[in-house]
């Protein structure tokens, strides 16, 4: 047999031959390595940390939409028992530091000081920071701070945020009108267009806004020790999606730290998708506190007040739309503005894009979007840019509800992929039934009395080659292979993805292949985040990691057995030579580990499109004006399915994010006061086992994207705010768009309240 | 120095739990607030757990396979919280405080029946069910700290066989009530675990404990639910990952793993 050549680390320049058969990715399933520690109640989250001498440490909150702050006295703080160290804004230990960027490559973005005198919205972190020996101290220190406060003006609404005359939002910014981004997106004459469009319709949109809520309010526990090679190093417990993430990579600069000073020790993490493992002033404020203390263990643990006010997800924004197509549905003029809630500074710069419209056939687009500063949380991701490109499918039900068309036609009549949207469309239809129950607006009553009603919403794939990973891959004598995983498990169980395509690629069974939570020596790079974005460079990188592998298992072999490589077998675990009986199995002889790791990403390759296809049924009560999902088909084009109850659990997340948004999530922020109302798990709705409606996954596999073998990340695409709206419009023939969909606003719809 | 050791030698896969391995979370004296639980797969992991809380530390020193087989705890202090004298035992610090602080405020020596163990702990009176399971026994698993106002199961325990929120119990009104928590239901080896971990209806884990509790109570109940009584009995549990769709099979994988089935 040939010997397998050395693929060096790269940025996605080699190409490796495709794959047919496969004998465990996408089949073989086994218990996920982090399985048994959290269903036995083992598993640590940093929420779950405690150290011997630990200490708590507590920011100063703010209690205004806007404000500033004056300190005029901290000197009985300091005296109080069990204060161990107290950082303001003016002490020479935060002085000169670096703010804090937004997760953003536009060159406006604004920068977050960790320390900062002024709040941004009610829950703000000012810059006080007290550690003490209890939560209770903390408490205690901050209320006998003597702190004069000045009331800001403060807004958050978008619109009145922008417009001409609104007070400043950011004081030391001070952008026009509190616009920190404005992009256009434009391409032929749109104005022509729209004169010259057979139909031309004009409809506004608007997206709810909710609190991130991870299950377990941010915690984080920072300390400074010695790391085994003798150097200062900071450890740190808390949600972070990767030891290369952005948190970690403005850390060390913070500190002067690199990979091997700066280690994130903890193994679990909740709820940690999306960005909210980028909001990382907690982590900077515990590490000041502890290194202030001496080293000693910080813990700062929000509460669930402040966990609601820490992060919101995505967007709260609004706009106009206007577009003109032809009798057959297809899209010729597209003109939107938009208006999106950026939040406090440290946000996401994300907007409501034009970039799904762009798998139509449509020539003539002008898309307008504003990004305006806010009085209320700083914005993220999370699982996916919910509202982000919710124009696509917005368009779509509009052209079919104005034609009375069938949806599913007038995607086909609009989109340019051929490859992934007719095999979504088709798998998708069929699963659903979808030509069973399809109907005009308003047009189905069914037996028990509720309207029915159905919809699908396509997302194109924007998920592969986003991130580095590094893979580093250890065969031992005892024949397995450790695949170092130097990142806290939150859910993906990418882990065990990677395995299978190690295992495949070593011809070994999977249950040889055993991921270690562990500092990665070799590549010092990070693991790669979960399925969303970072699953297809994951395991694009581990396969090529896993031929390194083999590669070296058959040079060690090969001077082991004193026989030349293109004699050597390696199949099942076994290594023979061929035309003799000797065999043995990997591992043997190896008294010291053999390597293969690999470092890089693959490439982008935006020319091909992988979408997703999301069908949704309703049953609306017009006597109650409540809504139930009743169905969900998720027909989602993964490329080629690496592990499938990881699949299931990606679009399981996206569809319970459409659920919960469109029915139930609800940020509220008091108009008169903008103090946030709903900041706890009562008043803040989530969908429970008895909401949630049986979800079918159909398989699609169109093995385009640029992923190992073909595969896509797929977690970021399957939520847009809009799908719901269309089936509630295809019940009872009125469109709501204001979610949460609630009872009032159905019955309102009717004109029954 | 010992205070209670207990010890199992088998020495089996965390895979193989459910059938035979000896699995003491819930049946040693302490649990403990872990700095890094070990979930290494084939490796005789050793693990120290200190517990620090107020009134004294626990160091508990973890080893077997999968880190969690075989614990035995190996120093308890309790500290005066007046003087900061160690005491090896309970009593003794009982007696120093009558002896040298008469009349002086003091958390409530309460005991507990948690899974079966008899536990002495020194608690306020305002302290919680799980303030106490987290911070004086370790025991996290059960205690998760979510939304602390009863509404999301996270802290979820089955007290004399009902399911009830921890973080909405006082523990002085816990006294002569039979308590158990995941840690328990882990010692046990009951089915419920290993139909949450085929069926997979996890992702982050932080909410998972809270729902097999509530799995649990049901299942003692009724062994053979159906899909909708599943589910009613899990909708006080709240999961932000999304795995709500899938609780519902695995509760009725476990259901059918009592029968007897694969």
């Amino acid at each position: 047999m040939a010997e397998t050549p050395r693929y060096d680390t790269a940025l996605g320049s080699v190409d490796l031959p495709d794959r047919e058969e496969f004998k465990y990715v996408g089949k073989y399933h086994k218990v996920g390595y982090p399985s048994y520690p959290i269903v036995t109640g083992q598993a640590a989250y940093p929420r779950d940390l405690s150290m011997p001498g630990m200490l708590f440490g507590k920011m100063l909150k703010s209690t205004h939409g806007h404000c500033s702050i004056t300190i005029n006295d901290i000197s009985k703080a300091e005296a109080l028992p069990g204060v161990k160290a107290i950082l303001t804004y003016e002490s020479p230990e935060v002085q000169g530091l670096p703010g804090i960027g937004a997760y953003s490559t536009y060159p406006g973005a604004t920068k977050m000081a960790v320390f900062s005198n002024e709040a941004d919205f009610e829950g703000d972190e000012l810059g006080i920071a007290v550690a003490a020996e209890s939560e209770e101290i903390c408490d205690e220190a901050l209320k006998l701070i003597d702190i004069t406060y000045t009331p800001l003006p403060s807004v958050i609404n978008t619109r009145e945020a922008y417009a001409e005359g609104a007070p400043t939002l950011q004081q030391s910014y001070e952008y026009e009108r509190n616009t920190c981004e404005e992009s256009l997106e434009e391409a032929g004459d749109v104005e022509a267009a729209l004169q010259e469009a057979e139909y031309t319709l004009e409809y506004p949109v608007k997206c709810n806004q909710g609190y991130h809520n991870s299950a377990s309010p941010i915690t984080s526990t920072a300390w400074w020790g010695i790391n085994e090679q003798g150097e200062e190093t900071l450890f740190i417990s808390g949600e972070s999606q990767g030891t290369n993430s952005t948190t970690t990579v403005e850390m060390r600069q913070f500190f002067g730290l690199n990979y091997s000073t700066l280690r994130w020790v903890n193994q679990f993490a909740a709820c940690s998708f999306g960005g909210r493992p980028y909001n990382r002033r907690i982590h900077l404020v515990a590490a000041l506190l502890s290194k202030k203390a001496g080293g000693a263990p910080v813990k700062i643990a929000y509460s669930r007040a402040e966990e609601c006010t820490e992060l919101n997800w995505n967007l709260w924004g609004e706009g106009d739309i206007k577009i003109g197509f032809t009798d057959e549905g297809k899209l010729t003029a597209y003109k939107g503005e938009m208006y999106t809630a950026y939040g406090g500074r440290g946000s996401f710069q994300l907007h409501i894009s034009y970039k799904n419209l762009h798998e139509t056939h449509c020539e003539n687009y002008s898309h307008l979007s504003h990004c305006v500063f806010t009085s209320t949380p700083r914005v993220s991701a999370c699982r996916g840019w919910i509202a982000a490109n919710l124009t696509l499918c917005t368009v779509m039900q509009r052209i079919a509800a104005e034609l009375d068309m069938d949806l599913v036609e007038v995607y086909r009549n609009n989109l340019k992929s051929d490859i992934s949207a007719p095999e979504v469309l088709r798998i998708g239809t069929e699963a659903f039934k979808w030509s069973d129950t399809v109907h005009k607006a308003g047009e189905l009553q069914l037996p028990n009395g509720r309207m029915h009603g159905q919809t699908v919403a396509l997302r194109g794939q924007e998920s592969a080659g986003r991130i580095w990973s590094g893979i580093d891959l250890m065969l031992k004598g005892d024949g397995n292979v450790y695949l170092t995983t130097n990142r806290a498990h939150f859910g993906v169980y990418i882990e065990d993805a990677v395995a299978l395509v190690v295992a495949e690629e070593l011809e070994i069974s999977p249950e040889r292949v055993i991921p270690v939570f562990g500092h990665s020596f070799t590549t010092q790079g990070d693991f790669g985040t979960g399925w969303s974005s970072g699953g297809s460079t994951v395991s694009w990188v581990a396969r090529r990691a896993a031929l390194n592998l083999r590669h070296n298992i058959l040079k060690f072999y090969s001077r082991t057995l004193r026989t030349p490589v293109e004699y050597l077998e390696l199949k099942d675990g076994i290594v023979s030579i061929t035309g003799s009986e000797f065999s043995v199995p990997i591992g043997t002889y190896a008294s010291a580990p053999i390597i293969g790791s690999y470092l890089g990403k693959c490439d982008v390759r935006p020319e091909i499109s992988t979408l997703n296809a999301i069908f949704c049924e309703v049953e609306v009560d017009t006597e109650t004006g409540q809504v139930f999902i009743t169905r969900w088909v998720g027909a989602t084009d993964g490329g080629k399915v690496m592990r499938p109850s990881s699949y299931l659990g990606q679009v399981e997340g996206g569809l319970f994010w459409n659920h919960s948004t469109a029915l139930m999530e609800e940020f509220i922020s008091d108009p008169a006061t903008h103090m946030h109302i709903n900041t706890n798990s009562i008043e803040y709705k989530m969908p429970t086992t008895l909401d949630m409606p049986p979800i079918e996954t159909p398989y699609v596999e169109t093995r385009t994207s640029s992923g190992c073998y073909g595969s896509t990340g797929i977690g970021e695409e399957i939520f847009d705010t809009s799908i719901i709206i269309g089936a509630v419009h295809n019940a009872i023939g009125k469109w709501i768009d204001s979610e949460p969909i609630t009872p009032d606003k159905v019955l309102k719809a009717l004109g029954k309240a | 120095m010992t205070e209670k050791e207990n010890k199992n030698s088998n020495g089996v896969s965390r895979r193989e739990f459910l059938k035979d391995a000896g699995l003491l979370v819930g049946g040693t004296a302490i649990g403990s607030t872990v700095l890094l639980a070990a979930c290494g797969d084939g490796d005789g992991t050793t693990v120290t757990k200190t517990v620090t809380e107020p009134g004294g530390t626990t160091t508990i020193t973890s080893t077997g396979t999968g880190g969690i087989e075989t614990t035995t705890v190996t120093e308890r202090k309790f500290v005066c919280p007046y003087d900061n004298i160690e005491f090896d035992t309970l009593d003794e610090l009982k007696a120093h405080i009558e002896a040298e602080h008469p009349g002086a405020a003091i958390g409530e020596f309460t005991e507990l029946d948690i899974n079966g163990t008899k536990y002495n702990v020194q608690v306020d009176n305002n302290w919680t069910l799980q303030r106490t399971l987290r911070y004086k026994l370790g025991l996290i698993g059960s205690s998760k700290d979510w939304c602390n106002q009863g509404a999301c199961g996270a802290c979820s325990v089955i007290m004399d066989g009902r399911l009830v929120l921890s973080c909405t119990l006082l523990t002085k009104d816990c006294v002569g009530k039979k308590i158990e928590t995941i840690e328990g239901i882990a010692a046990a080896k009951h089915p419920v675990l290993q139909a949450y971990m085929d069926v997979e209806a996890i992702q982050c884990g932080y909410c998972i404990p809270g729902f097999i509790v509530a799995a649990k109570a049901l299942l003692d109940k009724n062994p053979n639910p159906t899909a909708q009584e599943a589910a009613e009995a899990l909708s006080g549990n709240l999961c932000r990952c999304s795995t709500t769709p899938r609780q519902v099979t695995a509760v009725l994988k476990a259901a059918e793993y009592l029968q007897g089935g694969n």
